[in-house]
């Protein structure tokens, strides 16, 4: 049995142009029958993926493999260069920390700011405020101002509010990886949730364990292909395969 | 064909900033708090501002440079003429890095940009409105009587709104790419302030010169600002100059859709 795909990449490439400067940018964006000098850096290319209903898909890949980019694309912040991406419902993209929080604001007027811009309205808001609140944990720290926020507090914000306000999809990219024990264990809670709700999680981490834990499905990624979409377990083997990294013992006798 | 392509993408441009007017008002109030209230006093010197500039000026004409002729008391001519100049400028510029002032959201979040300098924009007419009243205080205790006519400010305030509309999608959209655009903006509206009838009246202009600075549309802002609060003059005393208004401001905000729309796919790439 097949759920309905909710994420369909198909045939996507991303190109970045790289130009010495942003005139010439502007230049091209405006008049794109004038082709100035600029260098191509392809950081998605050819790539399909259907993402299913359900799936909470973890998503491996080395530093700038093109796991963020191939979020961000998800998320509609940028758009594909060739391909098409389509998402079925209300999607929340938690990309890096602090996503899309006010500095300037408290942390308790960001979850309205935040919330606002994402178009969810004020009073359904306002009914979730306390759960989000109590979820986040922080203390008398959500009456201080975001700038104020250590990076673990951000995510903790962050991830209680993008999860309190019940999105169809969600996607978290590394955000988990600065929170403390407790918050994790808390946070996986909330994921095995969400997946008994039926609902869709992209999951990016560097953390194996993470991802053998909590995904039903992984992908590996490297220089912007999709080298393989199976289990978690297979994936992670290959991804050691392909990287092996020392181990710490080898880089203690490397020292010695 | 393609008139009919870019009529109907604008209109859907728009359309889709009307569905989104809640949040704009919810931004607005969160903009103008973060500006104005959260430091103290923030309010106060946003106000005190535009009123020791008028002084300085009402003084250095008034003792100086003297020999100023003007229907009403000069400070007063000054007074209508420099806050509409004032709100221009300074919304022309907060709207102009708007997107930049918003960019934490712009590569994390996928929502209206367009929205933005809208925002900015409402959030320096909540100061307006503040400033007005002032103003309107000023000219009773100076025995300038009120008119059915100071409803009219409400026109010119709108048209001014229109006109930087258009002209801020331009410019906002434009300096991410081109930082070099505050800096043309800055010595533009200097320029402005001084071709613009702030501190001088256009009857002193002769004929053959005065077209040239009809063409600004500020002019026409400023002049309507002092027919309603002082002379009670309605607009449709100036059929050209409303014709002519209204003319440029379509073309801004015909531009600024077009370009808007055109460099947004690259907004996250870029601040």
């Amino acid at each position: 049995m097949s759920k309905p795909a909710v994420i369909e990449i198909n045939n996507v490439s991303k190109r970045f142009k790289l130009f010495n400067n942003k005139k010439d940018q502007a230049l091209e964006a405006l008049f794109p029958f004038i082709h100035r000098k600029h260098k191509n850096f392809f950081a998605i290319r050819d790539f399909s993926l259907e993402v299913n209903e359900g799936d909470i898909l973890g998503i491996i890949g080395r530093n700038g493999s093109g796991k963020s980019t191939l979020m961000k694309l998800v998320a509609g912040v940028i758009q594909p260069t060739t391909g098409t991406v389509t998402v079925k419902g209300n999607l929340v993209p938690l990309l890096e920390l602090g996503s899309g929080f006010h500095r300037e604001f408290t942390g308790y007027e960001n979850i309205y700011f935040y919330t606002a811009v994402l178009g969810y309205p004020k009073k359904k808001v306002l009914e979730k405020t306390k759960e989000i609140i109590e979820f986040a944990d922080i203390g008398d720290f959500i009456h201080q101002p975001l700038k104020n926020y250590s990076s673990g507090m951000k995510a903790r914000l962050a991830f209680a509010v993008s999860v309190n306000i019940d999105p169809d999809i969600l996607i978290l990219d590394e955000v988990l990886s600065v929170g403390d024990s407790v918050f994790k264990e808390k946070s996986f809670e909330k994921i095995k949730e969400f997946f008994d709700n039926g609902k869709t999680i992209l999951f990016v981490s560097h953390s194996m364990d993470s991802i053998k834990k909590l995904c039903n499905r992984a992908i590996l990624i490297d220089k912007g292909k999709l080298i393989m979409d199976a289990d978690p377990e297979q994936v992670i083997e290959k991804y050691n395969a392909l990287y092996p990294g020392k181990n710490i013992k080898a880089l203690i006798t490397d020292l010695d | 064909m393609l008139i009919r392509r870019f009529f109907i993408e604008g209109i859907d441009f728009l359309k889709q900033i009307y569905l989104n007017r809640f949040i704009i008002l919810e931004l607005t109030k969160r903009d103008f708090k973060t500006k104005y209230v959260t430091n103290l006093f923030g309010l106060s010197w946003a106000i005190l501002e535009p009123l020791a500039m008028m002084s300085i000026l009402w003084f250095v004409f008034t003792y100086i440079r003297t020999g100023r002729h003007t229907e009403v008391p000069f400070p007063l001519f000054l007074l209508a003429g420099l806050i509409a100049y004032d709100f221009f400028n300074k919304t022309l510029n907060s709207a102009t890095r708007g997107i930049s002032n918003y960019g934490f959201l712009i590569n994390k979040v996928n929502f209206r940009a367009a929205i933005i300098p809208l925002v900015k924009i409402f959030s320096e007419l909540i100061l307006h409105f503040i400033i007005l009243l002032i103003v309107a205080l000023i000219l009773i205790l100076n025995g300038m009587p009120v008119t059915i006519y100071w409803l009219q400010i409400f026109y010119y305030l709108f048209a001014m709104t229109f006109l930087l509309t258009g002209i801020t999608w331009l410019t906002s959209s434009v300096t991410l790419f081109f930082h070099d655009m505050n800096y043309i903006i800055t010595i533009i509206m200097r320029v402005l302030f001084f071709f613009t009838p702030i501190f001088w009246e256009a009857k002193n202009i002769p004929e053959q010169y005065l077209v040239y600075f009809r063409l600004n549309p500020l002019y026409y802002l400023v002049n309507g600002y002092r027919d309603s609060l002082l002379y009670g003059i309605p607009f449709w005393h100036h059929k050209m100059d409303t014709l002519y208004f209204w003319l440029i401001s379509m073309t801004f905000l015909l531009i600024g859709v077009v370009v808007f729309k055109r460099l947004r796919p690259f907004f996250a790439e870029v601040v």
